[in-house]
């Protein structure tokens, strides 16, 4: 038996026939006779998108600055950049979902309605090929920039320089120790001078850490019987803090440690008031040092 | 959605005992969904088996601390990294928490393959006479047949699972012993959970045998036990085979 | 033809007097004594045999846990068939019958019923169970975060806090949608009476709730204080906590493996005829997907779990470095389940909301195919991301690379979602009812959630994030924001189908606000706390996280009122609520063309499918599926024959 086919309006409970139709008609129109689809919608969304897209702009380019503590090394600058970069991007992607949200309340939302009814049908729109295909392109071409942005930004973090200060790190609940290479030095406090880069040698004592320097931008596990390594280049003096980034049990909360970016004088001052032998803490904070590879011009300034 | 046609549902049919949730169904359909549920439990089982390969050869590769067999202690400590304050050679398996506080400076021995090769002998038979006994389900439907199939099934099932306990006993070296004793036990130990499973199942197959149950074109259960006898016998022979070739 | 004499209830059939067998003894009591009684023999065998030896303790709480499992499981009934089945004595159709809830009232929702709108019902309410834990001790979590020292509780009990509230929440996102939905409905969207193995489905929900005390016991046993991801080897060494929690897991791994299986089962088999693939709401493929990457993801998770247990309790070297294994395994493994999983929680929810927006909309679900090649497209690249989470470990940091590649590529599956949607809201004739509240407060969240995911998935600023409050906004925005806003609209959709009661809408709009707004004014202060550098899972921090804090908490409290008043219109409309109509959305899918409340097996006439669900604007509406009639208790109900009267029906409801 075939009748389960019904009459449209029959079926249909609700008020006249035109009612809410104003909308919805017009749409279903337009599109059976082949007009094009998204043209009439297309400029008052763009109305909305644009100062959402200006505002996401504005608030990526100056609200970063603000909530950021001070980054004070290449790597730090690199996370700022991304950020800012990013979300520049990102401001256009997320405004055109919102602004056809809003529009979609605002314009297709029939006016005088039962709101017991459901409104009449939208046009019977089950997808479009070129819009796809410029959605997936579009977003493809995103990602891509953004690949390259990153792995841009990440190889050149991997270059290693010449003369670079080593600074073991040691983690344990619930404290860092950090030993300077040459000397005898074991500090709790990590000093480091200014525009040298430094290599962290972080190994742990017990359980997973996390070293996280957190103004110079970059952090790595602490992990016992492995030594993990990661780099960065102070440029700004300064004070910070390092944090532990993995739950490290009861007083993972009070594991943290002061950090200071000071200039090589005082960094050599510092390690002879440590213990070190004035010609070793001489080395170490050698001024002007030699540096290959990309960050040369970073750090001779 | 639009129904343009209205089909009878055969209730108050006789009802066999292919049926789920109530409602009849075919052998046929039955059939189709429990060979789909157990190709995919044999899909993510076969994905735990691949794990536990990836656990082994990355433990090996790792090396950390030359605690993957001590026997290599003394080229642990040549590549010992900077910072790597502890060497189980040096200092033993002391104030580690939660282990046996037993320094262990002697070489542990290789387990013996020999026993986990009659392991995956056993249960490769074991799979050989279930196929037999759908063999015999689908082409005689005799009782006498498969229940002797089946008995034999059984028989060597529990043999593959004596033997799999017995070469927990004859292993020389314990849980404690690094991570290739930890990594060598816990195959061992999947493959047992696995061959209680097959211990559990071949004994049903053997006892419904018994009743007749296999009868009239029934073979298609016997199918989905052999399906997952030969993959059980397949995994074994892969975890046998990793364990006893890449010390 | 049908006619009226070849159609009755099996509600109405009577069964013999041992219809059922064992099962007409077990319920939940059983279940709970049984358990009970079982996992006390365990504790003493256990104590007698083990507790001298040198993980004694350990041992112990893992055999009195596994036993709790397996006895209550046997209490409940979920063994009966597998060993009838070994004696040879199968069960018969009255048996199947009675498990099925056949003339036992409202007393089936304490059995092992096999029904599956009754299993759908039961996960929706043990949903809500552990929303409620988890939410209170989240809520616990954020008080104590009110001020930077605070003494509300001890860091030990709050690392336990952390950790719990984080699995409790996990384990619930899994099953949100996939349980009472892709239970109670998805089978019924396909034309099907039951799940594929009913049997099973009874399973996993029995199986999932005998996990839940496990992960509860871990309180009284000293606390998991290693977080959720129970990273080794802190978790190694954690108190016997650690092996109530690892037994939880694997007994929740049993019951989505289970799961999952049983959903890809039934939607490849048990479709209506005329259900071709291409037909099939998008809700049944998200499921699909969602079940089938469960099914991927389930075995690391057990072997991790197995690993950590003799790691504790028979002392192997798997996770600990000093003795040869490694943590980075652990995190490893973990991961390979965990990103997986997060999208096992996320995909479902898309699917609910897709269907919503279509409704709503009153347009067809926009570029379904394309919508379909995301969702394929975000499991299959969910499992080659996983070490995205392990940037920052050092274990290898030469692949940083390529798994930043796969991360960010998972962005173009996840933008053709927010393409889907949007394609679908446009133009349409928007109907403002609740679900469609919640389904673009989804839309506001998940940009919110997927933006920052961005951020994260680059290595050189994931060195500065990671680890941090930011990534706890992040995986709330995308989870809570995202996939739980999906099930909560998916709820006030389908609230009335599996009730047979409206959902206050009233009430709803209230709740919605609340958590609306909640969710904006406490993640946001969570990013804040990120950017500033606050690490995760601190239970003080430094004062200059103040004002972040504050406005965390702030947001949370917000939030949880919008939960709480969300709760009281689901339990007031669930006892009060307006008599619902079949089909009061007037939306096009199965489960709206049979009668509310259902009968058991859904369809008394097996449906023929013609066209996909989403004609809207095309095609004339279906109408009611025989018999329309909503069965009244005290009345026969009312047979006609199929299409002679639909427009009546569809009237009638009004």
């Amino acid at each position: 038996m075939s009748s389960e086919t019904h009459d449209h309006d029959a079926g249909r409970v609700g008020g006249p026939e035109h009612d809410g139709l104003e909308h919805a008609g017009h749409e279903i129109d337009n599109y059976l006779s082949g007009k094009p689809f998204f043209s009439r919608a297309g400029g008052k969304i763009f109305i909305i998108w644009l100062p959402m897209t200006a505002v996401g702009v504005l608030i990526s380019l100056f609200l970063p600055h603000h909530i950021f503590p001070a980054l004070l090394s290449n790597q730090g600058t690199d996370v700022f950049e991304t950020m800012v970069f990013f979300s520049i991007l990102a401001a256009p992607v997320a405004a055109i979902v919102y602004a056809v949200g809003i529009y979609s309340l605002v314009a297709w939302r029939p006016k005088k309605h039962n709101m017991s009814e459901p409104p009449p049908d939208g046009a019977p729109q089950r997808g479009d090929g070129p819009l796809t295909t410029i959605w997936l392109v579009a977003s493809t071409a995103l990602v891509l920039v953004l690949l390259v942005w990153g792995i841009t930004v990440w190889s050149a973090q991997q270059v290693t320089h010449s003369n670079t200060l080593v600074v073991k790190v040691i983690g344990q609940q619930w404290a860092w120790d950090f030993q300077y290479p040459g000397t005898s030095v074991v500090s709790h406090d990590l000093m480091l001078p200014v525009n040298r880069p430094v290599e962290f040698q972080i190994t742990s004592e017990d359980i997973t850490h996390g070293f996280w320097p957190v103004n110079l931008g970059v952090q790595v596990d602490a992990n016992p019987n492995e030594v993990t390594i990661i780099r960065a280049t102070p440029d700004r003096m300064g004070k910070f803090t390092v944090r532990c980034s993995q739950l490290c049990g009861l007083y993972h909360a009070f594991m943290y440690s002061p950090g200071d970016v000071v200039s090589s004088q005082q960094f050599a001052n510092f390690l002879v008031a440590q213990g070190a032998k004035p010609a070793a803490a001489a080395r170490l904070a050698e001024t002007q040092p030699t540096i290959s590879g990309l960050s040369a011009t970073v750090a001779g300034s | 959605m639009a129904m343009t046609d209205i089909e009878h549902d055969d209730h108050g049919d006789s009802h066999g005992d292919d049926h789920a949730g109530g409602h009849h169904e075919t052998p046929e359909s039955r059939d189709q969904k429990e060979r789909m549920a157990l190709w995919l439990l044999i899909a993510g089982d076969g994905l735990f088996l691949v794990l536990e390969i990836f656990v082994w050869f990355y433990l090996r590769a790792l090396n950390t601390n030359g605690g993957w067999i001590f026997a290599k202690c003394t080229t642990a400590i040549a590549n010992a990294q900077p910072g790597s304050s502890r060497n189980l050679c040096t200092n033993g398996l002391a104030n580690v928490a939660n282990s046996a506080n037993t320094a262990i400076t002697a070489p542990i021995p290789k387990a013996d393959p020999t026993w986990g090769i009659i392991v995956a002998v056993l249960i490769v038979v074991a799979a050989l006479l279930a196929w037999g006994a759908e063999r015999a389900s689908r082409e005689r439907g005799g009782r006498g047949a498969i229940g002797g199939l089946g008995a034999l099934f059984f028989v060597f099932v529990l043999a593959s699972i004596v033997m799999q306990i017995v070469q927990f006993q004859e292993l020389p070296f314990t849980t404690v012993d690094g991570a290739y004793a930890s990594t060598y036990e816990f195959f061992m130990g999947s493959t047992l959970a696995h061959l209680l499973l097959v211990g559990f199942i071949a004994y049903g197959l053997w006892h419904r045998a018994q009743k007749n149950m296999y009868a009239d074109g029934r073979y298609y259960r016997l199918r989905i036990i052999r399906i997952f006898t030969v993959w059980v016998a397949v995994s074994t022979i892969i975890l046998v085979g990793v364990s006893a070739l890449f010390y | 033809m049908s006619t009226a004499t070849e159609i009755h209830y099996l509600e109405d059939t009577n069964l013999g007097p041992k219809a059922g067998g064992l099962y007409r003894r077990q319920n939940i009591f059983t279940g709970l004594a049984v358990g009970i009684i079982s996992g006390f023999i365990g504790w003493l065998v256990s104590h007698a045999l083990l507790q001298s030896s040198n993980w004694g303790t350990d041992m112990v709480v893992t055999v009195t846990m596994a036993s709790w499992v397996i006895g209550f499981n046997a209490g409940m009934g979920t063994f009966n068939a597998p060993f009838r089945w070994l004696r040879g004595k199968d069960q018969t159709h009255e048996d199947e019958l009675y498990a099925a809830g056949v003339s036992q009232g409202g007393w089936r929702y304490w059995k092992y019923c096999t029904d599956h709108k009754v299993v759908g019902t039961q996960y929706l309410v043990f949903v809500m169970a552990l929303f409620g834990v988890g939410g209170a001790l989240a809520m616990m979590i954020r008080t104590q975060l009110i001020t930077p020292h605070s003494t509300f509780l001890d860091p030990e009990t709050y690392n336990a806090i952390v950790t719990i509230h984080g699995m409790t929440m996990i384990i619930a996102t899994i099953i949100m949608v996939s349980g009472p939905f892709a239970n109670f409905i998805m089978p019924i969207m396909i034309g099907a009476k039951d799940m594929a193995f009913p049997r099973l489905n009874a399973m996993s929900f029995w199986v999932i709730f005998s996990a839940v005390p496990p992960l509860m016991a871990t309180f009284f046993l000293g606390g998991v204080d290693a977080g959720w991801t129970t990273y080794a080897p802190l978790s190694v060494q954690a108190p016997a906590a650690m092996d109530a929690f690892a037994i939880c897991i694997i007994t929740f791994v049993v019951s989505v493996t289970v799961a999952g299986i049983n959903t890809v089962v039934t939607i490849m088999t048990m479709r209506a005829k005329g259900m071709t693939m291409g037909r099939l709401p998008i809700f049944v493929w998200a499921s699909m997907v969602g079940g089938a990457l469960g099914l991927y993801a389930m075995p690391a998770f057990l072997l991790d779990m197995s690993m950590m247990i003799t790691d504790r309790a028979t002392g192997t070297s798997f996770f600990v470095n000093q003795v040869g294994g490694n943590g980075w395994l652990w995190e490893n493994v973990f991961w390979i389940m965990g990103h997986p999983e997060v999208y096992v929680i996320l995909i479902p929810g898309v699917g609910a909301i897709l269907e919503i927006c279509s409704t709503f909309a009153r347009k067809p679900v926009f570029a379904y195919k394309v919508a379909i090649a995301g969702f394929v497209g975000i499991a299959s690249l969910s499992i080659m991301v996983w070490a995205h989470h392990m940037f920052t470990t050092g274990w290898a940091p030469l692949l940083a690379g390529p798994f930043m590649v796969t991360t960010e590529l998972i962005s173009i599956p996840t933008g053709i979602i927010f393409l889907v949607i949007v394609g679908t809201l446009w133009k349409g004739s928007i109907w403002t009812r609740l679900p469609m509240y919640f389904a673009y407060l989804f839309l506001w969240n998940f940009i919110i959630g997927g933006v920052t995911g961005i951020y994260l998935s680059d290595v050189p600023a994931d060195q500065y994030f990671h680890g941090d409050m930011f990534v706890t906004a992040h995986f709330h925005y995308t989870l809570l924001g995202g996939a739980m806003i999906g099930a909560t609209a998916g709820v006030c959709y389908w609230f009335n189908k599996m009730t047979g009661r409206m959902l206050d809408e009233k009430i709803g709009k209230v709740a919605f606000w609340f958590i609306a707004i909640g969710i904006q004014v406490t993640y946001f202060g969570q990013f804040w706390e990120g950017f500033q550098g606050m690490p995760r899972r601190v239970a003080y921090y430094d004062p200059i996280f103040l004002h972040a804090n504050q406005m965390s908490t702030a947001g949370a409290y917000v939030l949880m009122l919008g939960w709480l008043i969300f709760l009281y219109a689901m339990i007031h409309s669930w006892r009060n609520g307006e008599i619902a109509p079949p089909n009061p959305w007037h939306a096009r899918t199965l489960e709206w063309l049979i009668p509310t409340p259902v009968p058991l097996e859904n369809f008394l006439v097996d449906p023929v499918v013609t066209e996909d669900p989403y004609g809207y604007g095309d095609t004339p509406p279906p109408g009611q599926l025989a018999p329309f009639a909503e069965p009244e208790p005290e009345r026969e109900p009312e047979l006609v024959p199929v299409g002679a009267d639909a427009s009546a029906s569809d009237g009638g409801s009004h």
